[in-house]
């Protein structure tokens, strides 16, 4: 009876219902719908990073200016793509720490910092965060030290909190989780220190583990492991570190999987080494593989395949197909059949040395053997370690029908070492290795951004920017693309022919993806340089 | 739970865990040890030493720990040279603990003056252990729906502050004053406030947060209302009043026992 | 009151270890804790330093340290000295991607430190000249107008201060002979590891002019040289009509022809014996 007169006082009090916007299932289904809104990590399930707003254009681009910037509180930079559900932004700062923040006003609401173990190093990446889901009214965060947690997204409060996998392994997790009906899909890091890659789907409302995926063989038994010579499957490798898409209608998630451990020296692990470097298509409910195509056999420069899958509709050769393209680490474009996993087109979008071409299925026909694999005294091969494109994301635009990259020219020296390596610990000291790099020509390292034909890959446009960038791309209906030079400049382009019309020195380098959101029908335009995130607008 | 403590407890992890570069002493220093107990710096304090320990305590401890060391963000520190020791407060002053950092920039004998003035925290007479069934007192937590604002671990909601180690940080005496009157002495970040805005609709609402150009509350269904000022007509602080009921007509058994209950909970150990 | 409240003690805790912290280089970023002293460099602690190296560091800084994701780190040594190294492996670099190793034990980093020392000091090989001729040597020569040791001398060319301990005899006295033939990487700022520093640049501008510099720094948009007589030239891209590297160029002179073998063995002689690292 108290109970019941407390709620009528309360209702009084506030003379509305407890209202807080959820975000069912549905919301997410039709994304699209709702431009005003950036509901997951990639815009929509298909990762095409594309706004519907349109307040902004070529024409009045140039009058952007900062409408407000919040600055992280630690040092460290923001990796993080924020979600806006609603007028309240939700970003995530280094290593694993939530903030809501008033998306039309800047201001801070609420705060949360997981407590992750002081002593923790993880090898081959930054201890950072790139974003959180969000389903129903919850926001679900992976953590620095492997955890998964579901936070009530009105306050932070956690409601559940489950460990995906032990850091003493060597597994690390940056990546924004994918939310499915009533399911939270995550994948891992840390490959380069020797830890078996999975995929794992959780129930988003207990955090019970639904489903798990490895991409490398446990046992002499299971599929792939005959591609490894000599047991070597045992190494581990292909992590599934970067979030992926889905296809509601087909129900299939897509992920792209990392490198083969050890990563510069091959020898020990003759064979194709599956299912690293490679695109999976597993399905939803059961993580059953259904499809893979492998990008890179026998890896050995560190390319994992781990960029965001983009899933996009057009007919191909006559016939209306349903299409998947990933611009690789390898400096390949792929097109592929997302519903069989058949190669469609590959061509090269950024310098390359290491392959005359791809043959009729997609598969790489290498250089001889001297020309590319790592040597004791490096070898020189383009493109460079980091990749012709790293961890952040390319996007689609329906309307141009264009594939937009930020890609990198450049080669390194690839250095082959000892293959001896020890699973990694927790204090870091050894890693995954075999060797290494040595940059390549000084200066000669250059990002451009090219817009490609996105069902052949012929490039349209592209423009040249010095210094080597880190930034994704946004494409937004109104006909911008944005993103940033190395320097920190963030730009807009035309998005039919690149020319550039506008651009602020943010004072530090942008490494995070551009999103754009509006409140009251107000158009933003979000991008993070070094701790602080700047807010775009039109005055 | 409250915006501030979430904050101000994410700053001092923050500062404490996540920036080892800001403060490289919490980070990798072995933990001075304090001076012997022979020595007993103590007993040589005079009331000079006390009254200057008490202002370095208003100024550097009482932010968290209230000007009384009764608790705040920071535990209650009453009674605490028993748990720790006159070298444990030491210690801890010096080189911090779980979420606090070490306190800078004070020599042994200020910190000497420091825990000489702690010690005297309990002197307002011991802390009365309370006198109910926390078990009986859970159920009146559970009738009187509690759980609808304030969550306990990770079940509850989050219009007020999280009571999950509340036993840690408020003594009995505290609930027996709180619950007849919250709106008497109501915890940083849970005022209330009244804003009329030009066009004449009104807002009551926990102030979230504020500048000179806007203002945010939220309500008790969890909606965040952001203004900017220039378009409200009143912004009015509404003290003595909180969204939080009055429970002064709960029997003295039921309030023996949730005062119980609400003392016992000290999280995970 | 709660902004107010946790700003304060926020803020008074920053200020606090901001007056007591002790900045070990000019980015202020952490000072070394209290440690454990450098025990004496070996070739085994070397090799002990470089195989942790490969582990942990070289994903970031290159398999030799010359920089991959992170920056170029050769000769950080002889100017941060094993105590800066030390600092930076343990503290971190605020506002960068370095993350501070606390995890790691005294000893281990110390043998890290000791390989870091070693990178960028290719080994030097015996000076044969006389170090006093060759002071007088550039003295004489006026080397003064364009770089500095110490606090004396010019800043138009790189300082020389520590320059025996990062260059090795071969390299000097090649710089020497053909100056724009091995321009040295720019490590002023993190985000140019990748850069030249010192290439000449000719840019001709929309409206006619044109000039030669140094480039100091430069993005998609911006371009700033330094001109022979130190003046700085802040250029927007939209106003240029051409920029140009001069790749093999530098504006310093050859001393192929102004000085004998002899007088250039001195002058590398007294070159390499500048700068020990601590």
């Amino acid at each position: 009876m108290r109970a019941a007169k407390y709620v009528l006082m309360m209702l009084a009090l506030c003379g509305a219902l407890p209202s807080f916007a959820q975000v069912p299932y549905e919301r997410l289904l039709k994304s699209d719908s709702e431009p005003q809104n950036w509901l997951m990590y990639g815009g929509n399930y298909g990762s095409q990073r594309f706004s519907g707003l349109k307040e902004i254009t070529p024409q009045n681009a140039r009058d952007l200016r900062v409408a407000w910037a919040y600055q992280m509180r630690g040092g460290g930079v923001m990796e993080s793509s924020p979600l806006i559900v609603d007028g309240i932004m939700y970003v995530t700062e280094p290593p694993s720490n939530v903030t809501a923040i008033d998306a039309r006003t800047g201001k801070p609401l609420w705060h949360y910092a997981p407590q992750i173990p002081r002593d923790f190093v993880p090898v081959g990446l930054f201890p950072t965060n790139r974003g959180v889901a969000i389903l129903g009214d919850n926001l679900y965060l992976a953590t620095i030290d492997d955890h998964l947690i579901a936070l009530d997204a009105k306050n932070g409060l956690v409601r559940w909190n489950t460990q995906i996998a032990d850091k003493a392994d060597g597994y690390a997790i940056t990546q924004a989780p994918l939310a499915l009906n009533g399911k939270i899909v995550v994948g891992v890091g840390g490959g380069e220190a020797g830890a078996h890659g999975f995929l794992s789907c959780y129930d988003a409302n207990d955090g019970r583990l639904l489903w798990r995926y490895y991409t490398v063989a446990r046992s002499a038994s299971d599929p792939g492991a005959d591609t490894w010579a000599d047991g070597s499957w045992s190494n581990g490798g292909g992590t599934t570190w970067n979030t992926g898409s889905y296809d509601p209608e087909l129900n299939l998630v897509y992920w792209g999987t990392g490198n083969p451990v050890p990563d510069w020296n091959g020898e020990g692990r003759m064979g194709d080494n599956l299912f690293t470097c490679s695109m999976i298509a597993l399905d939803a409910n059961t993580g059953k593989l259904k499809w893979y195509f492998q990008f890179s056999p026998h890896e050995t420069h560190d390319w994992d395949s781990s960029e965001p899958p983009i899933l996009f509709h057009a007919t191909v050769n006559g016939r209306a197909r349903k299409l998947l393209a990933l611009a690789n680490r390898n400096a390949f474009y792929y097109v592929l059949d997302r519903e069989t996993g058949e190669f469609l087109t590959g061509v090269p979008f950024a310098k390359q040395t290491w392959a005359k071409g791809l043959d009729a299925k997609g598969r790489p026909i290498k250089m001889p053997a001297e020309q590319i694999e790592p040597s004791a005294e490096g070898t020189l091969v383009y493109p460079t370690l980091t990749g012709a494109i790293n961890w952040t994301s390319p996007c689609y635009s329906p309307i141009t029908g264009l594939f937009y990259v930020n890609a990198r020219d450049g080669g390194a020296y690839y250095v082959k070492g000892e293959r001896k390596f020890e699973k990694n610990n927790s204090n870091g000291v050894v890693g995954g290795g075999g060797g290494g790099m040595r940059p390549g020509p000084a200066d000669e390292t250059t990002t451009s951004i090219r817009a490609l034909e996105a069902t052949t890959g012929e490039k349209k446009w592209e423009y040249k920017m010095v210094g080597d960038s880190w930034t994704g791309t946004l494409v937004t209906a109104g006909g911008l693309v944005f993103s940033a030079d190395a320097a920190g400049n963030f730009f807009a382009l035309n998005a039919e022919t690149g020319e550039p019309l506008w651009h602020l020195l943010l004072g530090s380098a942008v490494r995070s993806n551009p999103v754009s959101y509006a409140v009251d029908g107000k158009q933003y335009v979000v991008d993070s340089a070094g701790n602080t995130l700047f807010v775009f607008s039109l005055p | 739970m409250t915006a501030s403590w979430r904050w101000s407890a994410a700053i001092l992890l923050f500062l404490g865990a996540g920036a080892a570069a800001i403060l490289p002493h919490a980070a990798a220093q072995t933990p001075q040890a304090p001076p012997a107990a022979k020595d007993d710096p103590v007993s040589k304090l005079t009331p000079e030493d006390i009254a200057n320990g008490k202002q370095i305590f208003a100024a550097q401890c009482a932010g968290c720990h209230g000007f009384d060391g009764s608790g705040q963000l920071g535990p209650n520190l009453h009674g605490v040279e028993a748990r720790r020791g006159d070298a444990g407060i030491f210690a801890v002053v010096r080189n911090g603990t779980g979420a606090m950092p070490p306190v800078m920039a004070l020599n042994d004998q200020r910190v000497w003056q420091v825990v000489g003035f702690v010690r005297t925290l309990g002197d307002t007479g011991p802390i009365e252990a309370a006198k109910g069934d926390p078990a009986k007192g859970k159920a009146v937590y559970d009738a009187n729906g509690c759980a609808v604002c304030h969550a306990i671990g990770t079940t509850g909601g989050g219009v007020g502050p999280q009571l999950t180690t509340i036993g840690r940080s408020r003594p009995p005496k505290y609930f027996y004053d709180f619950l007849p009157d919250p709106g008497k002495n109501p915890p940083p970040g849970y005022e209330l406030v009244r804003v009329v805005a030009r066009d004449g609709h009104e807002v009551t609402g926990i102030r979230v947060i504020e500048d000179t150009y806007t203002i945010v509350l939220r309500d008790v269904g969890g909606h965040f209302y952001s203004f900017d000022k220039t378009k409200l007509k009143t912004i009015e602080p509404e003290p003595g009043k909180t969204v939080m009921p009055s429970y002064g007509n709960l029997s003295t058994t039921d309030m023996d026992n949730l005062v119980a209950y609400l003392s016992s909970l000290k999280g995970a150990q | 009151m709660t902004a107010n409240r946790w700003l304060r003690t926020a803020a008074f805790i920053l200020a606090i270890s901001a007056l007591t912290a002790m900045p070990a280089n000019p980015q202020a970023n952490p000072a070394a804790p209290p440690h454990s002293p450098h025990p004496k460099a070996t070739p085994e602690s070397i090799a002990a330093g470089k195989e942790v190296f490969a582990g942990t560091c070289a994903g970031c800084h290159g398999v030799d340290g010359s920089g991959s994701n992170g920056p170029n780190i050769r000769g950080v040594g002889a100017q941060m000295g094993p105590e800066g190294v030390y600092a930076r492996i343990r503290g971190g670099a605020i506002g960068s991607g370095m993350p501070a190793f606390t995890a790691l034990d005294d000893l281990t980093v110390w043998k890290i430190v000791d390989y870091v020392m070693t990178l960028g000091h290719e080994d030097a090989g015996v000076a044969t000249g006389d170090p006093q001729k060759g002071k007088a040597i550039y003295e004489s020569s006026k080397c003064a107008t364009c770089h500095a040791i110490g606090a004396e001398g010019g800043d138009l060319g790189p300082d020389l201060t520590h320059i025996g301990v990062q260059r090795s005899i071969v390299s000097l006295a090649d710089t020497l002979n053909d100056p724009g033939h091995n321009l040295p990487l720019d490590t002023g700022l993190q985000e140019r590891s990748a850069y030249t520093g010192y290439v000449v640049y000719r840019v001709a501008m929309k409206n006619g002019k044109a000039f030669e510099g140094m480039r100091v720094n430069e993005d998609s948009f911006t371009i700033q040289l330094r001109d022979a007589e130190g003046r700085l030239h802040s250029i927007q891209k939209f106003d240029v009509e051409k920029v140009e590297p001069e790749p093999g160029k530098s504006f310093m002179p050859s001393y192929k022809d102004k000085l004998t073998p002899a007088q250039i063995n001195d002058l590398v002689a007294y070159l390499s014996s500048l700068g020990e690292a601590q």
